[in-house]
Order: structure tokens, then C-alpha cells, then sequence
């Protein structure tokens, strides 16, 4: 899927990872956070080789990193409260107390101290992925990972959403890594962007720079055009020819 | 095509299934002592999956007590036997019945329940979400089901009888 794919991520930045459907976006967050392992090649996260960590050490570099997946992915059987409490409860031995207290601080960092006793079926998409966001960054973790987080949200929550990533990456510090395709949205958060292609990075930056990129498949992505280096036909034999052949076939 | 290289690669996919599905029931006997140690857990799969299949075996087993009472009297009528019911109904339904409806009501019940609720789990990520969260998921949602599935069995069909 990648051939001579090369990124650095800068510690303490909010890092998006862009490109076409199919190009392998969700394939690499699944390769940074050891939920695949790469056939050949070598993927550094904060010191750590993912191609060769074992089981054990791979879960402890887990609790250093938070990730929002698209859907949200809370535990359909849990409230909110007891959603983001569940890393605690896995992880400490920390009084209930403490725990309720930390679960509160989080939910009030991303606005819904209020919903702390719904069921994840009485959310909205928006409240969803922001109750995954408070359970993400409630071990706090030193990266946070967000798979397609604007997907099916309305501009509102979308704008909810964008703040929260870049409030919570300075406040607490963070290294954010976006994945998106919302070219607009991202760019008013992102400090740099990487947009992929055919396997590798064809263009990399601050989302200005982009904007004014001297490639084609960067102006195609950028400006939404339906035709251009990613074509708008799956490759197929000439179209006269197959219509005419499809006559002779039946 | 080539028929014997297809039955190779047939047995080759095959013996690869019967490989994964060893080692993955090796992983859930390695995990289980551990698993003991979360109560709580085991207490509520007991609850999901055998309290709440409680109602449908005894149902069953209700039904299956009363054809064979009702057909066993009129045919023991005819032999004046028919104080041989109680113990023929018994020995029949403990014995025979007993189990086969409780594995059937069992493979119905809970083994679909449990095959959609870590099915749903899967297509929505919440999986893939606990190992990010450097949870096992082996250890936390499937070893607590497979130990109480494994010794839910015999015990439904005590209540079965």
C-alpha cells in the first residue's frame, strides 16, 4: 500500500494526514498505533519501534496515546460517566472519589458534564464523538489520534469539534494527529499537513503552503476537481469497444 | 483450473481455520485463571446469559414434560400401566430430552446473543477502542463469556428438568 512513505511528526503539533478515499489513511493510524504491523520498512513512536515491540510494552505505550475513532466507539452497554471512567477503572486503583472527579473534568473540558448519566443510543453524532474525546485524553495521554472526526457532523458540531482539537493539544500539550479529508476545516487547525497519494506523500507543509502547492494532485485535492491525476474512471477497457463487444458476449 | 491444486489450497485454508481457532481457544484457557479475578464480570455474563435464558428452557422443557405425559398415559392406558408415567415422563425428560433441548435452546439463545453482541462490537470499533485503550479485549469481554458459557450448560439443564 506504501512504497517510500517518509514523515516525521513534530512533538507538541497538530499533524494532518490527508488524501484521496483508498489511499491508505486509516491504514497508516492503524500502523503508528500497533494495531497492524508493517511488511517491510521501520514506524518510531516516542522512541518505540512498532514493528518489533512486544505485546506487553505495545499496551504501555498504549496509555501514553488517546484515540478518537470515527464512529465514537463508546461501549454501547455503559453511560457516558461510566464510558470515559473506563480506562481508570481498568488502569488505577483510584478512589471512586478521584474518579468521579477526573470523569467531571473531562466531560466539562468538552461541554457535556451534563450528559454524564445518558446511554451512548441518547447522543447526537457531535455529543458522541465528544464523549470519546473526554474518554481519549482522560488518562492523559501524550498523543491523540483522531480517525475521520468530522464525519457526518453538522457545521456546528464540526466547529465544536475543530476547537476542542486545538484547545485541548495546547492546553495540555498534546501531539494531535488528524486524519481528515475536510480540506477548509482542518486547515484552521492544523499546523502541518501531509497529504498522501499513491502510496507516499506528494506534498507536505503548513495548510497555506498547500493551498498554493506546485503539484497537480494537490491542486486537484484542494480544489475538489472531479478529474485530474486521481481520475474520475476506474481503468477499464475503451468504452465503445466494450458496448459493442457486450453485444457479441450475450 | 487445476482440481488438485485446488483441494490443496481447500485443505491448506482449512487446516490454517482449524489452526487460528486452536490457538485462539489455547489464548482463552491461558487467560481464564486470571479472568476469575474480575467477579464482577463473571457475575453479570451470568446474569446475560443464564439468568435471562432461564424462562425459555423452562418453558421448553414444560411443553416437552406435558406431550410426553399426555402421550405416554394414553399408551400405557392400554397396558394398564399408567402409574409407570411419572417415572417413564421422568427418566425420558432428565434423562434424553433434557440435555437435547437445553444445547439446542442454548446454541439458539445464547450463542446468537452472544455471536451479534461481539459482532456489533467489532463493526463499531468498540474493540478496537479497548485494545487503545491497552485493554485486552480477549481478557476483558470474550474469556468472562466463554468461562460462563462453558458452565452454563449443564447447569440450565438442571433447571430445564
Amino acid at each position: 500500500m506504501f512504497a517510500g512513505l517518509d514523515m516525521d511528526i513534530a512533538r507538541g503539533r497538530v499533524t494532518a494526514i490527508m488524501g484521496p478515499s483508498g489511499t491508505g489513511k486509516t491504514t497508516l493510524l492503524r500502523l503508528i498505533t500497533g494495531q497492524a504491523v508493517a511488511d517491510s520498512g521501520s514506524i518510531h513512536v516516542a522512541g518505540t519501534d512498532m514493528r518489533s515491540v512486544r505485546r506487553a510494552d505495545l499496551y504501555v505505550l498504549r496509555q501514553r496515546m488517546g484515540m478518537l475513532f470515527q464512529n465514537g466507539a463508546l461501549l454501547t452497554d455503559l453511560s457516558v460517566f461510566e464510558n470515559v471512567a473506563f480506562p481508570l477503572r481498568e488502569h488505577t486503583d483510584l478512589p471512586e472519589r478521584l474518579i468521579r472527579q477526573l470523569v467531571l473534568t473531562k466531560l466539562q473540558a468538552v461541554g457535556l458534564r451534563g450528559a454524564a448519566p445518558l446511554m451512548p443510543a441518547e447522543l447526537s453524532g457531535g455529543m458522541t464523538r465528544r464523549v470519546a474525546l473526554a474518554r481519549a485524553i482522560v488518562m492523559d495521554p501524550e498523543i491523540l489520534i483522531y480517525d475521520e472526526p468530522f464525519v457526518g457532523l453538522d457545521p456546528i458540531s464540526m466547529g465544536v469539534i475543530l476547537r476542542l482539537i486545538r484547545r485541548l493539544n495546547d492546553a495540555l500539550g498534546l501531539t494531535s494527529i488528524v486524519v481528515s479529508h475536510n480540506v477548509q476545516e482542518i486547515s484552521t487547525v492544523a499546523d502541518t499537513v501531509f497529504l498522501l497519494s499513491g502510496g507516499k506523500v506528494v506534498a507536505r507543509g503548513t495548510p497555506q503552503e498547500l493551498q498554493s502547492y506546485p503539484s497537480d494532485v494537490v491542486r486537484q485535492f484542494v480544489g475538489g476537481l472531479p478529474d485530474g491525476p486521481v481520475p474520475f474512471h476506474y481503468p477499464a477497457i475503451d468504452y465503445f469497444s466494450e458496448l459493442l463487444a457486450q453485444g457479441e458476449d450475450h | 483450473m487445476n482440481p488438485i491444486r485446488e483441494l490443496w489450497k481447500s485443505l491448506k485454508e482449512t487446516l490454517q481455520d482449524l489452526g487460528a481457532i486452536t490457538r485462539f481457544l489455547l489464548r482463552l484457557i491461558a487467560h481464564s485463571p486470571r479472568a476469575l479475578l474480575r467477579f464482577e464480570l463473571i457475575v453479570q455474563q451470568v446474569f446475560n446469559s443464564g439468568a435471562l435464558s432461564l424462562v425459555i428452557i423452562m418453558l421448553s422443557g414444560l411443553f416437552v414434560g406435558m406431550v410426553l405425559g399426555l402421550q405416554g398415559f394414553q399408551l400405557l392406558q392400554r397396558f394398564g400401566s399408567e402409574e409407570a408415567l411419572g417415572t417413564a415422563a421422568t427418566i425420558g425428560l432428565v434423562k434424553e430430552l433434557g440435555p437435547v433441548v437445553t444445547a439446542l435452546l442454548f446454541a439458539g439463545r445464547a450463542g446468537t446473543a452472544l455471536a451479534s453482541e461481539l459482532g456489533l462490537m467489532r463493526a463499531t470499533d468498540q474493540l478496537s477502542a479497548m485494545e487503545m485503550m491497552a485493554v485486552d479485549p480477549i481478557q476483558r469481554v470474550v474469556v468472562p463469556r466463554f468461562l460462563v458459557e462453558s458452565s452454563r450448560c449443564p447447569c440450565s439443564r438442571r433447571s430445564s428438568v
